[in-house]
């Protein structure tokens, strides 16, 4: 049985522009995730102000370490230097987790920085399972991955989104981080039901949730652009997960048109608030 | 289609302005074009990456204009498509392809003000490592230099520094640039005569005040030396190109 993952409360992606204020204790969150990749690829062995602003703020919160480019489902080769280097980092912050998404990001040599969804085949399932088991191996300690929202779906996928990341969760037993608000892109942009993908993924390897804003294009598409408040829909589908079972460590991520932190930690507030009143039909 | 395929099919498409229509292995669905998806991703990649050329090198596009930048920047990344994990070192061989760009013949400046752009975020960056510790002291007093890591020089014909000026017109000399790092964060890029670039380098590449001393009288007066020491030397110090160390006895 799998292990479960630590209760860290409720949390917010942390952004540069909210640092000082956070270090000066005017924020009311149990817990922050970063971006790995913004504490890196500093020449040299110096530490960057953020980082050292990183270490402080460590003293007083639990942190996650949140990736963007281990390129879990890329076919190059794992980048074995890079995950020294993370190997590095996890020593210095000492995360609560370390995570990435599941999806590829580049390939022969080159990074799209983008999240690029996978096809959904057993041969993926097997090439992301190795190189899942592969990371865990390397960096000694168990992995998480998140599951991304998307705007295509591929000719060749044989399978849902949920059956394959359940398969792969079979094979390396890794951590999921619930994205509740890429399952609602994904879902209106793929024509599913997203209580569906809830249902059916492993609640007991479930380690984190976040939410986020996404915006509608006139095209119909919906984008995930974490750039706006976490809309109703997306609220509707955390009170689901919460008359589930108890809600593991939540967080809201903001990346562009960044608020003030009272506004950002609204967004975890309220789902605070209607996880409180759901409570757990199951546990 | 194996996986590997797949991706290279897309990255082609995605990153380096291939045909969108060409790309067999996406679904059209709901309406929407296997094109019109697959655009959504197109678009938020490249947007990404510009964003961050327009941070490294706002002189270089302020004066080429935002659309001609905009230009340059796509046939850019479709050439030399992000290699590294991290998005902020995306634009390191921006300055290399304006030198090949015909543009390059019509503002031959133009590499040069691209390359000091980039040289001053990497300068950046190499402060970080400034703090370490002293070298040990040793046993007698010397006049110990240490040098300010984030220092980094680029020869340039052009009086591409003093671009931040008003518009005044500059001898085109060859010169040699310093680019460095203060506590403050501040990036300085700065230029001297002859002389005075031949005292510094010496400082630059001197354990001492004293060796440097040394092999400066070879090629210049005691006189002509002192008047540098005196009127320029405090200048470079107080600028944060170097600090000069005492050892203690």
């Amino acid at each position: 049985m799998s292990k479960k993952y630590p209760h860290l409360g409720y949390g917010l992606g942390l952004r540069p522009e909210h640092f000082d204020e956070i270090l000066q204790g005017q924020s009311l969150m149990d817990w922050f995730e970063v971006l790995t990749e913004n504490y890196m690829g500093i020449p040299g062995s110096g530490q960057s102000p953020l980082l050292k602003k990183l270490l402080r703020l460590r003293k007083d919160y639990p942190i996650v370490l949140h990736c963007v480019s281990i390129n879990i489902g890329g076919t190059d080769p794992l980048d074995l230097s890079f995950l020294e280097q993370l190997k590095d980092m996890i020593k210095l912050v000492e995360p609560a987790w370390l995570s990435d998404h599941l999806c590829w990001t580049g390939v022969e040599g080159h990074n799209t920085h983008e999240l690029l969804p996978l096809p959904y085949t057993q041969e993926t399932v097997n090439h992301v399972s190795e190189r899942i088991n592969k990371i865990q191996d390397i960096l000694g300690q168990r992995f998480m991955i998140e599951n991304t929202s998307s705007y295509i779906t591929y000719k060749d996928s044989e399978m849902s989104e949920w059956d394959f990341i359940n398969e792969i969760i079979k094979k390396t037993d890794c951590g999921l981080l619930l994205d509740i608000n890429n399952v609602y892109v994904s879902s209106q942009n793929h024509n599913f039901d997203p209580h569906k993908f809830l249902d059916a993924i492993p609640i007991q390897n479930v380690g984190q949730i976040h939410i986020a804003g996404h915006d509608k294009r006139e095209n119909g598409l919906i984008v995930d652009t974490h750039d706006s408040e976490v809309c109703a829909e997306v609220y509707g589908l955390v009170s689901y997960m919460g008359q589930k079972c108890q809600s593991p460590s939540l967080m809201a991520e903001w990346d562009d048109n960044i608020p003030d932190l009272k506004t950002y930690e609204l967004q975890v507030f309220k789902a605070k608030e209607i996880l409180d009143k759901a409570g757990p039909n199951v546990t | 289609m194996l996986l590997n395929q797949l991706q290279k099919e897309l990255f082609t498409a995605i990153r380096i302005g291939g045909d969108l229509s060409q790309v067999q292995s996406v679904v059209s669905t709901q309406g929407l074009s296997a094109v019109e998806r697959l655009s959504t991703y197109q678009r938020s990649s490249l947007l990404k990456i510009t964003a961050c050329l327009e941070d490294d090198f706002q002189v270089t596009k302020s004066f080429l204009g935002e659309e001609l930048f905009d230009e340059l920047s796509h046939k850019y990344f479709s050439k030399y498509p992000a290699d590294t994990h991290f998005i902020n070192e995306c634009g390191k061989n921006f300055p290399f392809f304006l030198q090949q760009e015909p543009l390059q013949q019509q503002h031959p400046f133009l590499s040069d003000l691209a390359k000091m752009e980039w040289l001053r975020v990497e300068s950046f960056f190499n402060f970080f490592d400034y703090r370490t510790p002293h070298p040990v002291s040793i046993d007698y007093e010397l006049h110990r230099i240490m040098v300010n890591p984030s220092l980094i020089k680029m020869a340039s014909s052009w009086p591409i520094h003093k671009i931040w000026e008003d518009e005044v017109a500059y001898p085109i000399e060859p010169s040699e640039l310093f680019i460095w790092t203060t506590e403050n964060r501040k990036v300085h890029c700065e230029a001297w005569s002859k002389e005075n670039t031949l005292v510094l380098n010496t400082l630059l590449s001197s354990g001492t005040i004293e060796e440097a001393s040394e092999k400066l009288a070879q090629d210049m007066g005691v006189d002509e030396l002192n008047t540098i020491f005196q009127e320029v030397a405090p200048e470079w110090v107080s600028s944060g190109l170097f600090e000069i160390l005492v050892s203690e006895r």
